[in-house]
């Protein structure tokens, strides 16, 4: 029986949970276009800077990271793809100069161990909840048992 | 699983203890080693920039069929300096051959008014080119200067030189490019 | 002379050092009363040769003492005086100098707290091993990191070379070092305790407590110091951001993470008995993770703009921290099955569920950190290729772990010890979660892109929300039962409870941080332009104009600062000026920011050229969201901490 307090209650969390997945659609469908200053901005912090160590293009002041940031600008505007623009990068200076770890080979230990540890580790911890909360926490003792019997029966 | 803590503990030394293996053999090592140009075999940028007070323009175009060294540099640079009566003395002994040139670019210059007093004072009697926006800079994958590419009548890069060079290290590179050294 | 006295108090706190964890362990093995109390003793004097050390140090700096060569390239006749002082740290033998001293401090603050307890071998075994850990640091300043050593040339230089330009720039440097050495140097002392208790086999009493305490101490430390290095970056450094997932900034977050899981997962262990070589194994990586962190930025490994200069240290450091594994990893094998004790959690809705999955995502932020800093060394030992990991890798992998993070702070507060019911779940989480996605639905409405960005505004004000009903309840509750009044009723509230209340406070500041960094890294805007006098540019709704140049010559550095007028819907907002400043004997120029610090934005001013020949400065500027709240946040977090180390007020019920 549901009181009225709990129908609230009920209408409450549907609103909730309708209103969540409203926004997460808005989102989702909001974070597929990409402005071309965003895009430029997310471009520069994926290219090394070629003189410094280890900033990225985006962080760094150096003449050749202005050099690179203005051509990013005007590459996107050409309407370069994102691997064509990487690919002239890569002309001149060499993979060094892309900021994420390789998608191949040892690459691969970078992006997808610590994924696969995490979920393993989520894996083993939902096994050990499982196990924990199935089994009873206090066995009844045979004594215990008979006690029981003996009251219900003198209840009877 | 039996006595847990002590197969986690195993397991991790054996993870930990190459590692520290690896830590110990990169002492020292930190950063490459000795510095390659990626265009080496490849045919070089093209460019087309503005001759510093001459008004004009000179591009790669018009540098067909010669063995060109460009060599970046600016005012500043210590190293520049160092190897500035290298330049002039490979620039001196080739200055009557046609086919062959010595092209200066400025690169991350600091106040062109300083560089035309260097000019006028050292005697940098080669073409000097502007590179205000740093393109071929970028395009040639520079990463400091001094840096001398040496290109040959093909137009592919043939030789490459990272910090000051000497004058037989420039022969040698005009060698490689082709030209008679 | 002052070189005479530093060199001969360092020997001294090594002699002492050695001494002490000798007579320690020896006595903790032997049940020796004696030489435990003589070990003791041995703290006072490896406490005397620290301050001796850093105090030869100073003098030597202070009074531009050349002939000693750590002076001569730290410090110039025309550095100010704050910057004298601060040399102590800047480069890699005074850094390690002040290790010393802030070690030996916290081993002198150690004993003292158990000077009641200094039978005990566990405490015995702990002081040793501190002490043992000092006469490491101690011996590396008699070896290979000489602080006092000589300089080589026949003449006393009459001038120095001077701090980098970088450490010269910013008061800040009096406080970012060392607050950051007293979080990793602090962590020595639950590590030695976790040392003591497998080599005894037992915890002893009083180790959760203590070792929390010292942890959370540690833990506070490092908290001030990583936001004041992130503040450093932001406001000195220029290039505009707080964190660049540099070698040296990730060093300092590892141990960091693996102390924050320690700190939720030793209230398992308190109440349920559980997780005990778990927590042990924490507290022991913490440590490491503070030698490897030392390792990367000494040894040469890696580069960074951060790292200090190489030398031999990276050898003997490396080995120091071979030692620290292999001694602990074995000793888990062989003792750590012993300290067992079995135990079981009754319901995966239970705030020790929370937490189990808090440690398990902290130890995959961690793990991802030191996969992300390690990899170009892998990859440079195998291939001989060099290779950066930047920005990008460490976004996408830890900001799905950071809301994950967001969302169990802000459920688990909520969530009862032992087990409940979904039902009172669903009572207690209702209105933080209306607040919660209402909060999501206005931001959307404001024009909010990006899923990350969306999920921690609403994840964050469930969070506040929640933390608010718990102490609204709380106040509510004495209110009644006592008739006080909101002050009193509150202060009394938190008093009675400190560390649930404290833990909450420093979970707000991490939401307001959480919410800052999520939206300065997707809404920041950045923007260049290259203006002649009078001309102006705009970036959102400013409106930047260069007014002209002007020149500042000290004898400490010469700036050329570019005056630029900044206006906002026609508001005249002042006038800024960033600079690029010139040090004598380093040939690359400093530029420092100018910044408008707003409570919802930041206006970021940087000059990337000085005037050219065309009269024409290169400008950047950006427009940076809720960067105030970074550092509220982290202050916020302080206070939490500091009123989770209160003592718990007893009532007495009259």
């Amino acid at each position: 029986m549901r009181t009225g307090a709990g129908r609230m209650r009920l209408v409450a969390w549907l609103l909730v949970g309708a209103t969540f997945v409203a926004v997460a659609v808005v989102v989702v469908l909001r974070s597929r276009d990409e402005s071309d200053e965003r895009r430029a901005q997310r471009l520069a912090r994926e290219i090394a800077c070629p003189v410094c160590v280890g900033e990225s293009v985006a962080a760094s002041n150096t003449a050749e990271s202005r050099a690179i940031r203005r051509l990013l600008g005007e590459w996107i505007a050409d309407g370069l793809t994102d691997t064509e623009i990487k690919a002239r990068i890569v002309d001149a200076y060499g993979e060094d100069l892309l900021l994420n770890p390789d998608r191949d080979g040892l690459g691969l230990i970078a992006w997808g161990l610590p994924v696969l540890l995490i979920v393993l580790g989520a894996g083993a911890l939902s096994v050990a909840l499982r196990r924990w909360a199935r089994a009873p926490r206090l066995r009844a003792s045979t004594a215990d048992e008979e006690l029981v019997t003996r009251i219900r029966r003198g209840a009877e | 699983m039996k006595r847990p803590a002590r197969t986690a503990a195993t397991v991790v030394a054996a993870v930990v203890v190459p590692l520290l293996i690896l830590l110990a053999s990169q002492i020292g090592a930190g950063g490459g080693g000795t510095r390659t140009s990626r265009l080496l075999g490849k045919p070089a940028p093209s460019f087309d920039l503005e001759v510093l007070d001459g008004g004009e323009h000179l591009s790669s175009a018009d540098l067909a069929g010669t063995t060109y060294l460009v060599n970046f540099w600016n005012e500043w640079c210590l190293p520049c300096a160092e190897e500035h009566p290298a330049l002039v003395e490979f620039h001196r002994r080739h200055a009557g051959d046609p086919s062959v040139r010595l092209i200066g670019i400025l690169r991350d210059e600091r106040s062109l008014a300083e560089v035309r007093r260097y000019v006028e004072r050292e005697g940098v009697a080669w073409t000097v080119l502007l590179d205000p926006g740093g393109d071929a800079a970028v395009a040639f994958g520079t990463t400091g200067q001094p840096e001398t590419f040496a290109i040959g009548a093909d137009g592919v890069v043939r030789a490459y030189q990272y910090g000051p060079s000497t004058v037989d290290r420039l022969e040698e590179m005009l060698r490689a490019a082709g030209g008679t050294g | 002379m002052r070189q005479a006295l530093g060199t001969f108090s360092l020997t001294l706190a090594a002699t002492a050092s050695l001494l002490g964890a000798a007579l320690l362990v020896g006595g903790a093995v032997r049940a020796d009363h004696r030489w435990m109390r003589l070990g003791r003793r041995c703290v006072a004097v490896v406490l005397v040769g620290a301050i001796g050390g850093v105090a030869a140090m100073e003098w030597a700096l202070n009074t531009h003492d050349y002939t000693v060569r750590y002076v001569f390239d730290n410090v110039a006749n025309a550095t100010p005086r704050l910057y004298t002082v601060t040399a102590l740290w800047g480069a890699l033998e005074g850094s390690i100098l002040l290790w010393g001293l802030v070690l030996a401090l916290f081993i002198g603050a150690s004993t003292w707290r158990f000077r009641h307890r200094g039978t005990d071998p566990i405490v015995a075994w702990a002081t040793g091993v501190q002490l043992l850990v000092a006469l490491f640091f101690f011996a590396l300043m008699l070896g290979p990191a000489d602080p006092f050593a000589a300089t080589n040339s026949l003449v006393t230089p009459f001038d120095g070379r001077g701090p980098n330009a970088l450490l010269q720039n910013h008061p800040l440097m009096a406080f970012h070092p060392p607050m950051l050495y007293a979080g990793y140097v602090g962590f020595t002392i639950p590590f030695s305790f976790a040392i003591a208790a497998l080599v005894t086999g037992r915890f002893g009493e009083g180790w959760l407590a203590d070792t929390r305490r010292a942890t959370l101490v540690a833990w506070g430390f490092l908290t001030v110091g990583i936001v004041l290095g992130g503040w450093w970056s932001y406001e000195v450094l220029g290039w505009g951001g707080y964190w660049a997932w540099d070698p040296v900034e990730n060093a300092s977050l590892l141990p960091w993470l693996t102390a924050t899981a320690f700190i939720h997962s030793v209230m398992v262990q308190e109440r349920r008995g559980m997780l005990r070589v778990w927590n042990l194994s924490l507290v022991i990586a913490t440590f490491a993770l503070t030698i490897l962190g030392t390792f990367l930025t000494r040894s040469g490994v890696i580069e960074s703009v951060h790292a200090f200069s190489e030398s031999d240290i990276g050898v003997w450091l490396l080995a120091f921290l071979a030692i620290v594994l292999i001694a602990a990893l074995g000793l888990i094998a062989l003792r750590g099955d012993a300290l067992r004790t079995p135990g079981r959690i009754d319901s995966p809705v239970s705030r020790e569920a929370a937490f189990l999955a808090n440690n398990l995502l902290f130890a995959g932020f961690a793990l991802v950190v030191l996969i992300g800093t390690v990899y170009p060394l892998l990859v440079e030992a195998l291939r001989d290729r060099p290779v950066s990991v930047g920005e990008p890798y460490f976004r996408t992998m830890t900001t799905p772990i950071g809301i994950g993070l967001l969302f169990l702070m802000a459920v688990a507060p909520v969530l009862p010890w032992r087990a409940t019911s979904s039902a009172v779940l669903r009572d207690r989480l209702l209105v933080p979660a209306v607040v919660g996605v209402a909060t999501m639905a206005v931001t959307v409405l404001l024009g909010a892109h990006g899923v990350a960005q969306v999920a921690a505004f609403g994840l964050g004000a469930f969070g506040l929300a929640g933390i608010i009903r718990n102490f609204a309840l709380g106040v509510r509750a004495r209110k009644r039962a006592h008739g006080e009044g909101l002050a009193r009723a509150s202060t009394r509230l938190v008093r009675g409870n400190p560390r649930l209340y404290g833990g909450l406070i420093v979970h707000a500041g991490v939401v307001l941080l959480g919410v800052a960094i999520a939206a300065s890294a997707g809404y920041s805007r950045q923007h260049e332009a290259q203006l002649a006098r009078g001309e102006s540019t705009v970036v959102g709704s400013y409106r930047v104009t260069y007014l002209g140049s002007e020149d500042r010559s000290t004898a400490q550095k010469s700036t050329v600062a570019a005056r630029l007028k900044v206006e906002r819907g026609g508001d005249d907002l002042g006038v800024y000026a960033p600079s690029i400043s010139t040090f004598p004997n380093f040939t690359s120029a400093v530029g420092t920011p100018s910044v408008r610090t707003g409570w919802r934005e930041d206006l970021y001013l940087s000059l990337s050229n000085t005037e050219n020949d065309q009269g024409q400065i290169g400008l950047t500027v950006r427009v940076n969201p809720l960067i105030l709240w970074l550092w509220i946040g982290g202050g916020v977090m302080l206070a939490g901490t500091l009123v989770c180390l209160l003592p718990k007020r007893r009532e007495v019920i009259a």
